[in-house]
């Protein structure tokens, strides 16, 4: 426990982890490794299982089947107390008969340690939140963004190796909680922690993670870089929950080596990253409203190009969102606005075009 | 928008005030006033229970504070009664804990069979006590009365803190935990204070419960663990002088205090 420089985070393994509720499956076979000092997201909707298992890292949920590591040792033994994590929850769960510093100092007083040391490591997490001078505050003195500062320097006072946090910003307002992503950021790098967050909020995700684990019904669809999940999702359901996409129904004609090849519905082709379906499976093509241009762009490699009518059009500010119709197809797209740029009106004739590396294949149907 | 907060005079609510306020006159007529009357009877010159009193004396309470069959009584009510709150607290506490928190099947029942002593009636509890506390050779003895009205207390105690329990967020008893705190710490730092306000209130339940009883304490107080309302009783049934009104408005005065102290701690809890 040194008093400053990095606390060493530790590595996090969740090994085929899964609970069950009677005959509902919360968390389904999940397997995730959480590198020392990596911040790692768990997105989903509500009751994908996202907070289940936060709950089991934290000791709240037993697990039903699966192991629970920290630096390579099971903790899935300890009670919640013993597994010495720092864990900050939605409703920042402060203890509202004490005061600030009473709140930030509890677990070193859980601890034993002696009086002038609680003291002074309160008052060292209490300047890493920014709240010097604060400590003989009450609770509901504070502002909401002001109380979330205390309940992440309790979680950290410790030193903890780990530390999860469950929708932490949810009761905050937009402007406060982009605030508190900075510095939850800037906490993590400097200290070094290991971080697992439990979000819904898929901007928030992006924003804050090293990696992003999206979570669906119980099970982890896909781990990886915030740039890997959002342009290569490895399910319809991740392309659907993170972000737009146009869903373009389809068959595959063709697969090669580095593409394939979908014929939509009016008998147009289309090319698209490549996938591991067998020729002739019925499929969904997927691509996003930002990736299509309207006029033929200067981009590197095989273009898709389709002719299309404009059907409406949205200004938005930043960008100006269409929709174009190509045949029976509907696509949305999104242009970033530009001085100077031609507005498409309803009724204009237009050609849509992106690369085929922006099309991703999903099998239909079925799953 | 601010408009619509604040009720509107319209003639509905106005006959609505004026039926609430009749049917408040009238519990005050008829529930409230008989009780009070005994007020200024204990303040009677002579040695009639009478209304309107004659003259006005302090003599009734010196004759209440100097007879030893009185002061013994009071202070029996006032041992049992610490003694049930003390008893119906812990356990009523620990049960309510039990049955919002636990996972236990046939909850229903353990409350159902909790909040019995509230409704069976007084007179068959104490029948169906005798026959269990004689054998026990606890009739007549000061714990046998505490465990008796511990037992008509526990009601009060388990709705007053399960209610708080059922309002309060089980994250800050997480959290403690989740900050090193075992279970118990967690239960005595966080829990219990963050429940205190319930559990006074269910305590001061259970001291006027106790220190009212009647039927219970004429079966099992026997002549060695006489009560204030059970000397009260024989007082009227023996010697019917006013001393029993003095008893009575002291006894008036001092649950008036105790409901007042619930309810301020209510109004300063948000409850």
């Amino acid at each position: 426990m040194t008093r400053s420089g990095k606390t060493i985070g530790g590595r996090v393994e969740l090994i085929g982890l899964s609970r069950d509720y009677g005959d509902v499956q919360a968390v389904r076979n999940v397997d995730v490794t959480v590198a020392p000092g990596e911040f790692l997201t768990i997105l989903g909707a509500s009751g994908s299982g996202k907070t289940t298992t936060l709950m089991m890292i934290a000791g709240f949920v037993t697990p039903s089947e699966g192991e629970i590591r920290i630096n390579g040792e099971s903790i899935l033994g300890r009670p919640p107390d013993k597994r010495n994590l720092g864990v900050v929850f939605q409703s920042y769960a402060l203890f509202p008969h004490m005061n600030v510093a009473d709140n930030v100092g509890f677990p070193l007083r859980m601890r034993n340690l002696p009086k002038a040391e609680i003291k002074a490591q309160t008052e060292e997490a209490l300047g890493i939140v920014h709240l010097e001078g604060y400590g003989t505050r009450r609770i509901d003195e504070l502002s909401g963004g002001q109380q979330q500062r205390v309940a992440l320097a309790r979680a950290l006072v410790f030193r903890p190796p780990v530390l999860l946090m469950d929708e932490p910003l949810g009761a905050l307002d937009r402007k406060l909680r982009e605030q508190m992503q900075l510095e939850i950021k800037r906490i993590q790098r400097s200290l070094g922690l290991t971080v697992v967050y439990v979000t819904h909020d898929q901007e928030e995700a992006l924003i804050l993670s090293d990696r992003i684990a999206i979570m669906h019904e119980g099970r982890m669809h896909q781990i990886g870089s915030p740039d890997a999940v959002y342009e290569r999702p490895a399910t319809a359901y991740v392309a659907d929950f993170l972000g737009e996409s146009n869903f373009l129904d389809g068959v595959l004609s063709e697969s090669t080596g580095g593409t394939s090849t979908v014929r939509l519905a009016g008998g147009k082709t289309i090319g698209a990253q490549a996938c591991n379906l067998p020729v002739g499976s019925p499929v969904q093509a997927m691509v996003r409203p930002e990736s299509i241009h309207l006029t033929t762009a200067e981009t590197a490699g095989p273009v898709n190009s389709l002719a299309a009518v404009i059907e409406e059009s949205e200004y938005l500010g930043q960008s100006i969102r269409y929709l174009a119709a190509v045949g029976e197809l509907r696509l949305t797209l999104r242009e970033p606005r530009r001085d100077g740029q031609r507005r498409y009106a309803p009724g204009d004739a237009v050609t849509l075009s992106w690369p085929h590396r922006a099309t991703v294949v999903f099998p239909r149907g079925g799953g | 928008m601010r408009a619509a907060a604040t009720p509107q005079r319209t003639p509905h609510a106005t006959l609505g005030h004026a039926i609430l306020w009749s049917f408040v006159g009238l519990v005050c007529i008829f529930l409230v006033l008989p009780s009070l009357i005994v007020i200024p009877m204990s303040f009677n010159e002579d040695n009639l229970m009478r209304f309107p009193p004659k003259g006005f004396s302090f003599i009734w309470y010196e004759t209440y504070f100097q007879r030893e069959n009185w002061r013994s009584a009071t202070i029996n009510s006032f041992v049992i009664a610490v003694l049930a709150t003390l008893l119906s607290t812990v356990i009523g506490t620990l049960a309510a804990y039990g049955l919002v928190r636990g996972r236990i099947i046939f909850r229903n029942v353990y409350i159902f069979i909790m909040l019995m002593p509230m409704i069976v009636p007084p007179i068959v509890a104490a029948v169906s006590m005798y026959g269990v506390f004689a054998p026990l050779n606890l009739v007549g003895t000061i714990w046998g009365m505490a465990i008796a009205h511990a037992v008509l207390a526990l009601p009060f105690v388990i709705i007053n803190v399960a209610a708080v329990l059922q309002r309060m967020d089980w994250r800050a008893e997480q959290a403690a935990r989740s900050l090193g705190a075992s279970a118990i710490r967690a239960f005595m730092l966080v829990t219990l204070p963050l429940i205190r306000p319930g559990i006074i209130a269910g305590a001061i339940f259970a001291f006027i419960t106790s220190f009212d009883e009647v039927v219970v304490a004429l079966f099992i107080s026997g002549s060695n663990a006489v009560t204030l309302p059970v000397q009260m009783w024989s007082g009227l049934l023996f010697e019917i002088n006013p001393v029993v009104a003095s008893a009575s408005t002291l006894l008036i005065v001092l649950s008036a205090v105790l409901l007042g102290a619930t309810a301020l701690l209510r109004k300063r809890s948000g409850a």
